[in-house]
């Protein structure tokens, strides 16, 4: 293990790899302080150029992407009372009233030692639950396997902002989708419409780039104008940050360690982590009226806890090639355009890759920290860039990163309408993610379901005959059917005294 | 309900529909498959299919009294879109590009003529080499360009 993690932090200091994670971070840096532009947008938006990259620069590139954007949200969210991603939400709360105190340096110097005190631990999570989660699926069966990613795609279809009727719907057309073309056991055609374009089946980089970025271009052209034009100055204070958050390490380690468990979690991720962290913080400060008002264990917890989730939420994808939201199902795609499969011999056969990963995580923090103590108030100055000169760089870059896909003309045709799809779905309340999850996981879930019923002559009781798949299949119907039948009885809990009183 | 809004839930119905559509041909066209290969395409289908129709009935909570600013109203950015598809596909990424960048940071209100072609420039000429060279892209010239 030792001899690749050294390995590892070689590949890593290739000087081609450490300029593109500088230059990966200065993009997610800025992209994250963008108020609309999360980690999901960036990992969509400049998917597409890891596809020329070697495999271990490609994935440098997004790991380094992903943690800066969630770092730069937070920024945005101290000085413009503005949540760069929906993973600094919370920060907004005691972030804004500080830097109204003129305390937005120490904020900002706070926020980024709690950053990356947090991703260390987030790291660190990652390093030691993948590999031993992954170990878990080898123990298991295709039956499993299958209720398995299923019930990954229903607990996000459920978990995630939206409605979880439309999720579930959507996951489903994203299965459908996933079944054009050639069945990947038997070979036989399916559901081509006949048309020659749709043997090959519908690549999901293109979609994935339409409905994360596209869709998000259409709704700037809606907003138009600024992002802002009130910002609080940033002055000073970065000795007092670094003490004011080592003083609170706590506070740091605690809500690192509640944001990697959610982060590992399907379906969560950093929109509710920060939040969960924050509350929790709260409860258990002796002083919890303080909170609100700019406290700074208020930036702290949430900013701590969002960067562990960042870690968090690529262990089921790596163990298991179960993507827990939509920034590790882009993951999943540049991994599968680099025929890197995820799961135990991910650990095995690609050990040195997975260690450049974990040293690419770890290594971000450091032009992270150097950017948020000293070039925070400089990057600020991108929320004065009107979006008439940000929109049309957005699309053309979609353009050409569905273009580069595969070299064809209908990858493009089909991000801009998957782009004016997921404008709609996102103004209806449809939670998008669960879309390009469906389209990840079909060959997974089909080729697993068609192992299981050639294990069990066609017969589908193998999914409730072996014990784990009729678990997760009890878990499933549980998550699904629950929450109405709670409803339905807790409404009649309430009611009963109620028509009581009025009788 | 706002106009927007309005659009907002035909496009919704629309899409919806087109899904449903799409699941009931695919559980259909399942029976004409080997049964391995039609399974789960057959269950998931009808399952999508009546999700899909259920969601229809599930109001959305949408701040539909209020009346937004909108800037290019989204079927008017995705006019613009169907036909940058179609310019690109006759005369070229090149092009297309730049008609959709004067286009789009003209409607969005970008005063500066000199900037505005700037950006087009760029983003026309400079990504297309950006890409043609380091990503080895090939930039799409136009079918009728091609002709000629």
């Amino acid at each position: 293990m030792w001899p690749q993690f050294a390995q590892g932090l070689f590949q890593m200091l290739q000087p081609g790899n450490v300029l593109l994670l500088l230059v990966a971070t200065v993009i997610g840096v800025i992209i994250g302080i963008l108020p609309g532009l999360g980690p999901v947008f960036a990992l969509a938006l400049f998917l597409p150029m890891t596809f020329s990259m070697h495999d271990a620069s490609a994935l440098i590139f997004m790991c380094a992407l992903y943690a800066s954007t969630v770092f730069g949200g937070g920024i945005t969210s101290i000085l413009l009372n503005v949540p760069g991603t929906p993973g600094s939400v919370a920060t907004c709360f005691d972030g804004y009233p500080l830097a109204r105190q003129g305390k937005a340096g120490l904020a900002i110097t706070a926020v980024t030692v709690a950053s990356v005190i947090g991703g260390l631990i987030g790291i660190a999570g990652l390093i030691f639950t993948a590999p031993a989660l992954a170990q878990v699926s080898l123990l298991i069966g295709p039956s499993e396997y299958f209720m398995l990613a299923l019930l990954g795609l229903s607990l996000v279809a459920i978990a995630s902002k939206g409605d979880p009727l439309r999720g579930l719907a959507m996951g489903g057309f994203g299965l459908l989708l996933s079944f054009i073309g050639r069945d990947s056991v038997s070979g036989v055609l399916r559901f081509t419409f006949g048309s020659t374009n749709l043997q090959g089946g519908i690549s999901f980089a293109p979609v994935a780039i339409g409905v994360f970025a596209i869709a998000q271009a259409l709704v700037m052209a809606e907003e138009g104008g600024t992002i802002s034009q009130d910002m609080a100055k940033v002055s000073g204070g970065i000795m007092e940050g670094i003490k004011a958050a080592l003083r609170n390490w706590v506070t740091i380690v605690r809500t690192a360690v509640i944001g990697l468990v959610i982060g590992i979690m399907p379906g969560i991720g950093i929109s509710t982590s920060n939040f969960v962290a924050y509350l929790v913080e709260k409860r258990l400060a002796k002083n919890p009226e303080t909170f609100g008002t700019g406290d700074i264990r208020g930036v702290l917890a949430p900013e701590s806890a969002n960067k562990a989730t960042v870690s968090g939420e690529l262990v089921p994808a790596f163990a298991l090639g179960i993507p827990g939201g939509a920034s590790s199902a882009l993951f999943l795609i540049a991994m599968a355009v680099h025929g890197i499969q995820p799961g135990a011999n991910l650990f095995k056969s690609n050990g040195l890759l997975m260690s450049t990963v974990y040293w690419a995580l770890l290594i971000s923090y450091v032009p992270i920290f150097l950017i948020g103590v000293f070039g925070a108030k400089y990057m600020a100055q991108v929320t004065r860039i009107p979006n008439s000169i940000l929109v049309p760089p957005i699309i053309i870059l979609c353009v050409l990163g569905a273009l580069s896909f595969a070299n064809s003309i209908n990858d493009v045709f089909i991000a801009i309408l998957f782009g004016v799809i997921g404008y709609v779905l996102m103004k209806r309340k449809y939670p998008v993610a669960c879309l390009v999850l469906g389209m990840i996981l079909g060959p997974l879930m089909e080729s697993n379901f068609q192992r299981a019923m050639l294990l069990s002559h066609n017969s589908l009781s193998i999914f409730v005959t072996r014990p784990l798949s009729l678990v997760f299949l009890v878990i499933l119907v549980i998550l699904l059917v629950g929450p109405g039948v709670l409803g339905k009885f807790g409404k009649k809990l309430h009611l009963a005294p109620m028509t009581k009183g009025t009788k | 309900m706002t106009t927007i809004e309005k659009a907002r839930r035909f496009a919704d119905r629309l899409f919806s529909f087109l899904v449903f559509l799409m699941a009931v041909a695919m559980f259909i066209l399942s029976f004409s498959l080997p049964s391995q290969a039609a399974l789960l395409p057959r269950w998931i289908a009808l399952a999508t299919a009546v999700l899909i129709l259920a969601a229809q009935f599930k109001p959305v909570r949408n701040k539909e009294n209020t009346e937004e600013e909108v800037q290019i109203p989204f079927f008017i950015g995705s006019l613009y879109l169907v036909a940058y598809c179609i310019v690109f596909y006759l005369f070229g990424f090149r092009i297309a590009t730049a008609i959709l960048t004067i286009v789009l940071s003209r409607k969005l209100g970008l005063k500066n003529w000199v900037l505005t072609l700037l950006l087009a420039l760029v983003l026309s000429v400079g990504l297309a080499y950006i890409f043609g060279h380091m990503f080895s892209v090939r930039i799409p010239e136009g079918a009728l360009l091609k002709i000629f």
